[in-house]
């Protein structure tokens, strides 16, 4: 029963506050997808924790305070995007108005042949699991932080407390992220979060992501939507010839803040910078794109390498075709949250 | 230039490890160019891979990313590159191209088996384990973290263990703490690095200076394997007991420490 009501608790704050959460960076828009929510909504949160994480360590506060004030801005995020959600026309890519029913109706029978695969894909992630041992730093340092009520001052290899912060992990978070979930559901293991709900989670994300390239890349085509996704999942699943791919990390190691990178942010920010940098209308907008940035830097230090370099070729494409810098501008300006990272960590290297 | 040129293209390969989707990649790069250019998205992906490549492979800007990142994960640059969406997209526009459905779930079966030809399987790759325990931590871990915190009670624990325990033990149970962690990471003291040493890689033969080192730092706990009734003197010469067995280790405890 106690675990039940842990394992409620971790779905409310993974599941349900992330997707009301995205209204509040997509508000205003005319149209939306309900995939770009939960993205949205995650990136929002982990800007939040980002701040939160690095200002909370440096004025050495313990980490339920920092649980307590990320939880009540999650929740009140969600309930600004409930609000939006009664003011919002509700219209979908294509202009029309639909309801869920037509929609489920409209999809092929390769999707559904695509939902059955990945189902049987996010079964394996909750019943199985593969050991990482990198998860003695990432994983241990969620428990560590759990058990001493701290933010990154205690080793996770050791017990002992640090001599000096881990320069290359303390700006990149990510197992505080993870110990916040625990404290925030009642105290379940950070290792079950990791281990279960995150894997089912975001393996279930990353999808969602992949069926939003579909929607843009066949926008009529509903069956090959459907072949489109049945096909990413069965790309994905033959990904083990390498342990380097983002295939292989999206399925042994998702809930590692650059597996997560890997396999749903940065697929999710390509598609962004798509509409922002090769589109002649956006239907996302700057202050997203930047709030994203300061997101992806939760997840790992690579992050602040690997968007802006993103970025930079998004830009350089813009430039080629619009024949104007606008866009450049843009792009470089939201890369700010990185460069300044970058800066700290050069400082206390 | 060309020696940072070679480390560029060492990592292309190591990328790709044992399968062939890099051919299947090329197909899907050499179809968009001739049969889909004219489309936006194709235009896109073209492009972006031209700029992308040539990023990975300019030794200037590669040097650059290496003093960034390091140079042992510059593979991580390729995550970047849409490989998953421009070979899927390339397999549906020649899928969608035929209408009749037989045609199209036959090409479709053709494109998952070349997938699977040219890649691999994650699940025989990932050696899935299903585990005891809810935390998913090797269960040899969760049963010995638990033999130890039931003997301990509220006793502080410090516990000197092999590289593969050391690894999970305190992703499991947090109070645990270990005068080193994975790969010895941790130590802050000589003793500590050699202890690592010794117990991970010659325990067979080191049992008294694991013992000596083992109390010299404290540690009230040890599990250790290749123990035999010598052994088991020789740590009970320096005050550890015996309180349980999960194979390969024996899990001692020191009450003087």
């Amino acid at each position: 029963m106690d675990f039940m009501i842990k394992a409620l608790l971790i779905l409310f704050w993974m599941a349900v506050i992330p997707p009301l959460a995205g209204g509040v960076l997509l508000h205003g828009r005319k149209t939306y997808h309900p995939v770009e929510y939960v993205c949205a909504g995650y990136i929002l949160i982990f800007a939040t924790t980002e701040i939160l994480a690095l200002l909370f360590l440096y004025l050495d506060l313990p980490l339920h305070i920092l649980s307590a004030v990320t939880g009540a801005l999650s929740v009140l995020y969600g309930v600004a995007g409930i609000i939006y959600h009664f003011y919002v026309k509700k219209y979908y890519a294509d202009g029309n108005r639909h309801d869920i029913i037509s929609c489920i109706k409209k999809k092929s029978v390769y999707f559904w042949a695509a939902v059955l695969f990945i189902i049987l894909q996010l079964a394996i992630a909750a019943v199985y699991t593969h050991f990482e041992a990198d998860d003695s730093f990432y994983v241990a340092s969620a428990t560590t932080s759990v058990y001493t009520d701290t933010i990154f001052s205690v080793d996770p290899y050791t017990g002992a407390l640090y001599d000096s912060l881990p320069s290359r992990y303390v700006l990149s978070p990510f197992p505080a992220f993870l110990a916040i979930l625990s404290q925030l559901s009642a105290g379940l293991h950070p290792a079950v979060i990791a281990h279960t709900f995150m894997p089912v989670i975001f393996i279930a994300m990353a999808y969602m992501v992949w069926h939003l390239y579909a929607q843009m890349l066949f926008p009529q085509d509903f069956q090959g939507q459907g072949i489109f996704l049945l096909l990413c999942a069965a790309a994905i699943w033959f990904s083990g010839y390498s342990g380097y791919n983002s295939g292989d990390f999206m399925m042994v190691r998702i809930w590692q803040g650059k597996g997560f990178l890997a396999a749903v942010m940065l697929p999710f920010l390509f598609y962004v910078c798509k509409d922002l940098f090769w589109e002649e209308e956006s239907r996302f907008h700057w202050i997203f794109y930047f709030v994203a940035n300061t997101g992806v830097c939760l997840l790992s230090s690579m992050a602040v390498i690997l968007v802006p370099l993103l970025t930079a070729v998004f830009a350089v494409l813009s430039v080629g075709r619009f024949r104007n810098v606008r866009r450049l501008i843009y792009g470089i300006l939201c890369t700010i949250p990185e460069i300044i990272l970058g800066v700290v960590f050069l400082m206390i290297r | 230039m060309a020696e940072t040129f070679n480390e560029c293209l060492n990592v292309w390969k190591g990328y790709w490890g044992v399968g062939y989707f890099y051919w299947v990649l090329v197909a899907a790069l050499v179809y968009l160019l001739i049969w889909r250019r004219r489309k936006s998205e194709a235009r896109l992906f073209l492009w972006f891979f031209a700029i992308y490549l040539v990023v990975f492979f300019c030794p200037v800007s590669a040097k650059l990313i290496f003093r960034c990142i390091g140079q042992d994960v510059y593979w991580r640059v390729m995550w970047v590159m849409p490989f998953l969406p421009v070979v899927v997209y390339a397999a549906v526009s020649v899928i969608s191209h035929w209408k009749k459905p037989a045609v199209k779930l036959l090409l479709t079966i053709c494109i998952v088996a070349i997938f699977a030809a040219a890649g691999r399987s994650i699940w025989g790759y990932a050696d899935y384990q299903r585990t005891a325990n809810r935390q998913k931590v090797p269960d040899k871990v969760a049963v010995i973290a638990n033999m130890i915190r039931e003997d301990a009670k509220e006793e502080p624990i410090l516990l000197a263990t092999d590289d593969y325990l050391s690894s999970y033990m305190r992703v499991y149970d947090a109070s645990i703490q270990m005068p080193y962690g994975r790969r010895g990471a941790g130590a802050k003291t000589k003793r500590a690095a050699f202890l690592y040493y010794w117990i991970t890689f010659t325990p067979e033969t080191r049992h008294e200076a694991i013992a000596k080192t083992a109390i010299s730092l404290g540690c009230n706990y040890l599990a250790a394997t290749k123990i035999n009734d010598v052994s088991l003197q020789i740590y009970a010469d320096y005050g550890y007991t015996v309180i349980g067995e999960v194979e390969p280790y024996v899990i001692f405890s020191s009450k003087e420490n």
